[in-house]
């Protein structure tokens, strides 16, 4: 045999580029060019992830918006280097001793970009922006802790107006039905069932700002044209004179306003009926019920006919209440002891009530935008970059070491990479390196790292295709994970179990110590408070060829003729390690369990809808959390109810489990129970777990202050470059390569 | 070089002299020829290279060996191995096979529907032409990926067959199009002209007078098409909708190959060189043929 | 002459109404949805979005909203960003226009002169090193021309920037990635065409009478030489401009054809019609250009007509 010699040009170009590029990689301590930043030591140049949906904090999602709208907006708490909650806008919290109430205190120097004080009335808004339906946000289901949100969120929880049939006046009330359909009926027939909070005016109304003067308006709804009802000034229970309605007109890209109640005097729907239930004592946030009144179960209520004016979907439902100016409670409809990981999250990130009222789709464009963090927004060119430059209005001046900070958009691996080595950027968001040249960079350039990352990767099982207990541990039981780093090269970490966290074989002796483990424990931990709480996940099902045979025999015995001869594998294209991986299953399978697999590949829309939808057999799937928290981020999944089940999973034995979880005050005694919950998951392998991820991340030398964390969440704003690094002893403030 | 030869010749003689003449002409380019072999020795090197390299090394397509995986040429892997340690030299031989199976089976049903519909617009003229244009243009307007991404999940299927249906189906517009701007600028000349007065009908002279009369153009941008369908399969299966893991043609294996460029360069200049020296010869083999087929050449 | 033009503008319509309405039921056929995520939200959240972008009526009536939408040329918002078609549409358009202008001009100049080179001396040396030249941009796909092209002049050299438009030299390096592609069809197209008509009798007329052969080739030749490469042009100029995709995505240029693409990955549907339709009534123009300019180059067609 032989091998074609390749005589064109062609080749000789591609084989001379190639040689190039083999040798491309130059010798040097730093990978690429290292400017000189002595003329812009306070501009970082950072290179995102990609063109961030939006600037609006309640309703991105994706982590490459959170970079800029971190820096845009501040929270009651921000992320600090290591990615946990520092005092912010709040500069300290109580949480009651039933971990149900979370009462933040704000502190008085909060500025608005255009000078406005920021106030707890400010948190209560984002709040209720983030639940309210007209804003459609998917970050909605982040506040599910809070009291009444969901049902809010789907405007189902309201509030009775004035005695009647037998309810009081300020009972809260689940809404079973209207006009004698329930909202399934609704939603088969595709309409949406009338809205007690719709009003007309028989005059023109003048939207503005609350107490505003007519002639102060921003917008008009014509007469008879319909709003809804958001909010009420004062006692909603007794609108007075006084009153003001803060409305939504919902035409063009919308326009919210305040107007008086009293305007506001055709109520169209009032005459629908809604059958309603109570569904909780009336609460009151910051104040802690009494340990009978926690102990004793509601008592169920029976359903009743109310008319559709008496009961209106109001924010006084929810479980957030503006206790002073500064200070703001939040009340959860069971235990939370994580409710304070989410106090920096985008969702308790105060948005500008007036800006958000004139142009709901619109405040954040730069002519409208209105913000509270350490940066300023100057410029958004699309898809291209982000210019944002420090706010003067800044309460904590000291903390922003940056003047400027332009954010590229930059969703492809390999160009990021190219425009940091030629010095375009000062540093990659994690994990922007292709995969493929970590071999090439690990310990070789000491401006690459890799960091431990807060997600796993999985494959998931479709259990009601393979309901056989058996059958799913062989195939657990037959991967060999400690192949996995050696083909993907990423320095990823091989486990067997789910919730990810670090390998044990490097925690400090102190958090040794805190996880009750020893050092030649296999497998992770994941440290949730640094040296108070840590979780130990349970063993997993670890390669083990003869018990995978084992185990195959017995689903061989319990299947007879529907024992599976061949099973497919779905993952989704557009990552070279996921179709590495799928392939080397296919070998393990084959090779350990004799099962032939087909391997499909799909388009990654295809393949969401298609795994979520139970059109699959077993697929690869990742999952990462936003805090490390096992109860709060991981383990809801397997929840029959779970919109994420995609396993189909719905064991009752786990479901018993967490059910024990919830009520249980004490954070430890609650892990030991929760760890319980996830052995019964782990050993009945709906899922099998592969490996950690990682962070990759690059940064130029002159960076400082710019630490990756385990959420990656680095603070931008208090980065800054350092001209004279290379006289500098030794990189300061930067962890060591 | 200078043709001699009037265009406007009344009847093609028999078959048998015209494909006569042109393979003696055909051999008489030598570049072509070396194209000629060079693919017969492309196809040896595909079709019977694997089984050679079987029993000779031991080596197939799938077998992994991860401790030595990802790394460069070597006597036993001639082409180098990928991150699982599969043979590339292999992989690039097993690519060969699908990716000329797709590329030959669906330029051939681009060219039957497109010369079809191309000489049918053009010729018939008028009302007809103008509508069969405009669903070219529709067509044309049409993405590929949209078309390819509902196609491949209604159809729900992946088999190779529906792959070379989707990619002729998407690439018979432009010779459509070619041939119809032949056509139309031919069937107003003298030869067509006398073949109608002679009593042929529009069947006829379509396929005796005016597909000859435009084998050149059609050859040529059948030989432009082979590559251009390469790409449209790596294409697809870069989108997750062509070849399925852990088969891979050219295209696949090229397409990864420039990921990792930087990194394992073996991975991309292996397939890159043996697909892109193919698709030179194909083109070079298709110019002779152009040159000995022309039907206005033929007596030079 | 106007009447032809008239007619086909009233077809364009017709296209445009195919295109349009084509689009809107194949996306919506595909599986997944806009807002369908790694972490799926909770049903209720999902059905407030849904409302929200009227994806929960039946979709005739998306449709006739959507067609009514359309006539008013206003494509409504997009699902995934905070912007209106309109605005990405004259965002991300100028960036495809300049660099397709610019690897047009380097595919024409370069594959006209190559493939007349090739023609005037077929089947000698300057003919196969024409042809080798121009197969090059043929037979390497873009994918790979491009970060080959990076590597020497932005990694190695460091004399163009690997990414992103910031100027003029920025479109250099895509340009002619994209620019080779079509160079070496040009090219072929014109060899082919110049051959065809290096043996017509009008040229051999004008040999005859003396004419020069610069003038021959350039002048009389080239005219209907061309013929195939003007054909091709309007192919190759959509092609330039919505499949440079790749090209945008790795010099990540913020063109209109990676706003397109990514629309289709993020089933963004308002997005992915409306540039639909706004390419599909560039090409209809363009393909009555190219009708127009088959006239001006040969009148045979024009009379005939």
């Amino acid at each position: 045999m032989t091998v074609p010699r390749a005589r064109s040009t062609t080749a000789a170009a591609l084989a001379a580029a190639a040689l190039a590029c083999a040798c491309g990689l130059p010798d040097t301590e730093y990978f690429g060019q290292v400017p000189d930043v002595s003329d812009r030591p306070r501009h970082l140049r950072f290179c995102n992830s990609g063109e961030p949906e939006g600037l609006d904090p309640a309703t991105v999602s994706s982590t490459t918006a959170m970079k800029p709208v971190y820096a845009l907006f501040d929270g009651l708490t921000d992320y600090d280097q290591n990615g946990l909650p520092e005092p912010s806008l709040a500069t300290h919290w109580d949480v009651s001793d039933d971990v149900r109430r979370f009462t933040f205190h704000l502190h008085d120097k909060g500025r608005w970009s255009n000078g406005r004080p920021i106030t707890a009335h400010d948190v209560r808004y984002q709040v209720i922006r983030v639940l309210h339906p007209s804003t459609a946000s998917v970050n909605a289901d982040g506040l599910e802790p809070l009291k009444n949100a969901l049902l809010y969120n789907r405007g189902a929880a309201r509030m009775v107006l004035r005695d009647t049939a037998g309810l009081r006046a300020g009972d809260v009330v689940e809404v079973l039905a209207v006009d004698g359909k329930t909202a399934a009926a609704w939603n088969a027939a595709d309409t949406s069932p009338p809205d007690a909070n719709v009003r007309r005016g028989s005059a023109p109304l003048a939207l503005r700002d609350l107490g505003a003067p007519v002639a102060d308006a921003y917008a008009t709804v014509p007469a008879g044209a319909d709003v809804t009802i958001v909010e009420l000034s004062g006692d909603p229970l007794r609108p007075g004179r006084d009153t003001w309605a803060y409305v939504h007109f919902n035409r063009g890209d919308g326009v919210y306003g305040w107007v008086p109640y009293a305007e506001l005097d055709v109520a169209p729907h009032a005459g629908v009926t809604y059958r309603v239930r109570v569904v909780a004592p009336r609460h009151t946030p910051g104040v802690a019920l009494t340990q009978a009144q926690l102990e004793t179960p509601d008592p169920p209520r029976p359903a009743v006919d109310v008319a559709g004016a008496d009961v209106l979907m109001l924010p006084e439902v929810l479980g957030v209440r503006v206790l002073d100016d500064h200070t703001i409670a939040f009340e959860t409809t069971h235990p939370t002891p994580w409710f304070v990981s989410i106090s920096n999250n985008r969702v308790l990130r105060p948005t500008p009530r007036e800006a958000v009222s004139r142009w709901p789709r619109r405040w954040t464009d730069v002519a409208h935008i209105v913000t509270s963090g350490p940066m300023r927004l100057v410029a958004w060119r699309q898809r291209d970059r982000i210019e944002l430059a420090r706010s003067p209005t800044y309460w904590n001046q000291d903390e922003v070491k940056l003047d400027r900070l332009t954010i590229f958009a930059m969703d492809d691996q390999s160009a990021a990479t190219n425009f940091y080595f030629t010095g375009g950027c000062d540093a990659l968001t994690a994990n922007h390196v292709p995969a493929s040249y970590v071999r090439k960079l690990k310990g070789r350039y000491k401006d690459f790292e890799i960091n431990p990352y807060l997600g796993i990767y999985m494959t998931i099982t479709h259990t009601e295709v393979f309901p056989s207990r058996h059958f799913r541990r062989a195939l657990a039981y037959a991967i060999d994970r400690t192949q996995i780093p050696k083909f993907l090269h990423g320095g990823q970490v091989p486990t067997a179990q789910f919730t990810p966290g670090v390998p044990i074989a490097q925690l400090s002796d102190a958090d040794l110590a805190l996880c009750g483990v020893t050092r030649d424990t296999p497998g992770v931990a994941m440290l949730m408070i640094t040296g108070e709480l840590c979780y130990v996940p349970p063993p997993g099902l670890d390669f083990d060829p003869e018990k995978a045979r084992a185990e195959l025999e017995l689903a061989r015995q319990e299947l007879g003729d529907a024992f599976p001869s061949s099973i497919t594998f779905k993952f989704n294209q557009g990552n070279e390690g996921h179709k590495l991986i799928a392939e080397y299953l296919q070998a393990q399978w084959q090779q350990v369990l004799g099962i032939s697999v087909t391997l499909e590949v799909q388009e990654w829309k295809t393949f969401l809808s298609d795994t979520k939808g139970g059109r699959y057999q077993t697929a690869r799937f990742g999952w990462i959390g936003n805090f490390p928290d096992a109860e709060a981020e991981f383990l809801p999944m397997f929840q029959c109810d779970s919109p994420n089940n995609r396993a189909r999973w719905c064991n009752p034995a786990f479901e018993a489990a967490m059910a024990e979880v919830k009520p249980i005050r004490d954070r430890k005694a609650r892990l030991v129970k929760l760890r319980e919950a996830e052995r019964i998951m782990i050993e009945d392998a709906p899922i099998i777990p592969l490996y950690v991820y990682v962070q990759l991340n690059m940064q130029k030398p002159y960076v400082r202050d710019l630490s990756p964390n385990f959420p990656d969440q680095p603070p931008l704003h208090e980065a800054w470059l350092d001209p004279t690094w290379r006289q500098g002893d030794g990189p300061d403030g930067r962890p060591a390569p | 070089m200078v043709a001699t030869t009037a265009p406007a010749r009344v009847e093609a003689p028999a078959g048998r002299s015209l494909w006569a003449d042109a393979w003696r002409r055909l051999r008489r380019n030598r570049m072509a020829v070396g194209a000629g072999v060079y693919i017969a020795v492309m196809l040896v090197f595909c079709v019977v290279g694997p089984w050679i390299a079987a029993a000779v090394g031991g080596l197939d397509a799938t077998t992994q060996d991860i401790d030595h995986g990802a790394q460069g040429p070597s006597w036993r892997h001639w082409f180098g191995t990928d991150p699982l340690g599969r043979d590339m030299l292999v992989r690039t031989m097993m690519g060969g096979r699908l990716a000329l199976i797709v590329a030959f089976t669906a330029t051939a049903v681009a060219l039957v529907v497109g010369v079809t519909w191309g000489s049918t617009a053009g010729f018939v003229g008028g009302r007809t032409d103008e509508a069969m244009m405009r669903v070219v243009d529709v067509l044309y307007g049409f993405p590929v990926v949209v078309f390819v991404i509902v196609l491949m999940s209604v159809l729900q299927t992946k088999s190779l067959v529906v792959l070379f249906a989707l990619i002729g189906a998407i690439n018979w517009m432009t010779m459509a199009r070619i041939v119809r701007g032949q056509v139309m600028s031919l069937r107003h000349r003298e030869f067509v002209e006398a073949a109608r007065a002679l009593g042929a009908g529009p069947g006829r002279i379509v396929a005796r007078h005016l597909i000859p009369n435009t084998l050149g153009p059609i050859i040529v941008y059948a030989t432009l098409q082979l590559p251009h369908v390469m790409l449209t399969e790596a294409f697809l299966s870069f989108l997750g909708l062509g070849v399925q893991a852990p088969e891979a043609s050219w295209g696949t294996l090229v397409a990864e190959g420039a990921e990792k460029m930087v990194v394992y360069p073996w991975l991309l200049i292996g397939p890159a060189v043996v697909m892109a020296s193919t698709i030179f010869a194909l083109n070079f083999l298709g110019d002779g043929l152009r040159d000995a087929l022309d039907p206005q050449t033929r007596k030079d | 002459m106007i009447r032809l033009i008239v007619g086909r503008l009233a077809m364009g319509v017709v296209v445009l109404w195919a295109v349009a309405t084509v689009s809107f039921f194949a996306l919506r056929a595909a599986p997944g949805g806009p807002f369908d995520e790694e972490r799926a939200a909770p049903p209720e959240v999902m059905r407030n979005i849904e409302e929200r972008y009227h994806l929960n009526e039946p979709v005739l009536v998306q449709y006739g909203r959507f067609l009514a939408g359309v006539a008013r040329f206003d494509f409504g918002h997009s699902m995934k960003r905070q912007q209106t078609v309109g605005e990405i549409i004259r965002n991300h358009a100028p960036y495809s226009a300049r660099l397709g202008v610019f690897a047009l001009t380097i595919a024409i100049t370069l594959g006209v002169l190559l493939g007349v080179l090739a023609a005037h001396r077929q089947n000698r040396l300057g003919d196969h090193a024409a042809m080798t030249i121009s197969l090059i941009g043929i037979s390497v796909p873009s994918f790979v021309l491009g970060p080959v092209l990076i590597m020497v002049f932005a990694l190695g050299l460091f004399w163009l920037p690997p990414a992103r438009a910031e100027g003029f030299s920025s479109y250099i390096l895509p340009a002619a990635t994209l620019g080779l592609i079509y160079m070496g069809t040009i090219a072929r197209l014109t060899r082919s065409g110049m051959l065809e008509t290096l043996r017509q009798d009008y040229i051999r007329t004008a040999r005859a009478k003396g004419v020069s052969e610069r003038a021959v080739v350039w002048k009389h030749g080239l005219r209907l030489g061309l013929i195939p490469v003007v054909t091709y042009l309007g192919p190759a100029t959509a092609g330039l401009i919505s499949g440079s995709f790749v090209v945008e995505k790795v010099f990540q240029i913020p063109g209109l054809g990676y706003s397109f693409v990514a629309s289709i990955q993020d089933r963004d549907y308002p997005v992915l019609t409306g540039v639909l339709v706004f390419y599909a009534t560039f090409l209809v123009l363009l393909n009555l250009a190219v009708d127009i300019a088959y006239g001006v180059i040969d009148p045979r067609i024009r009379d005939k007509r």
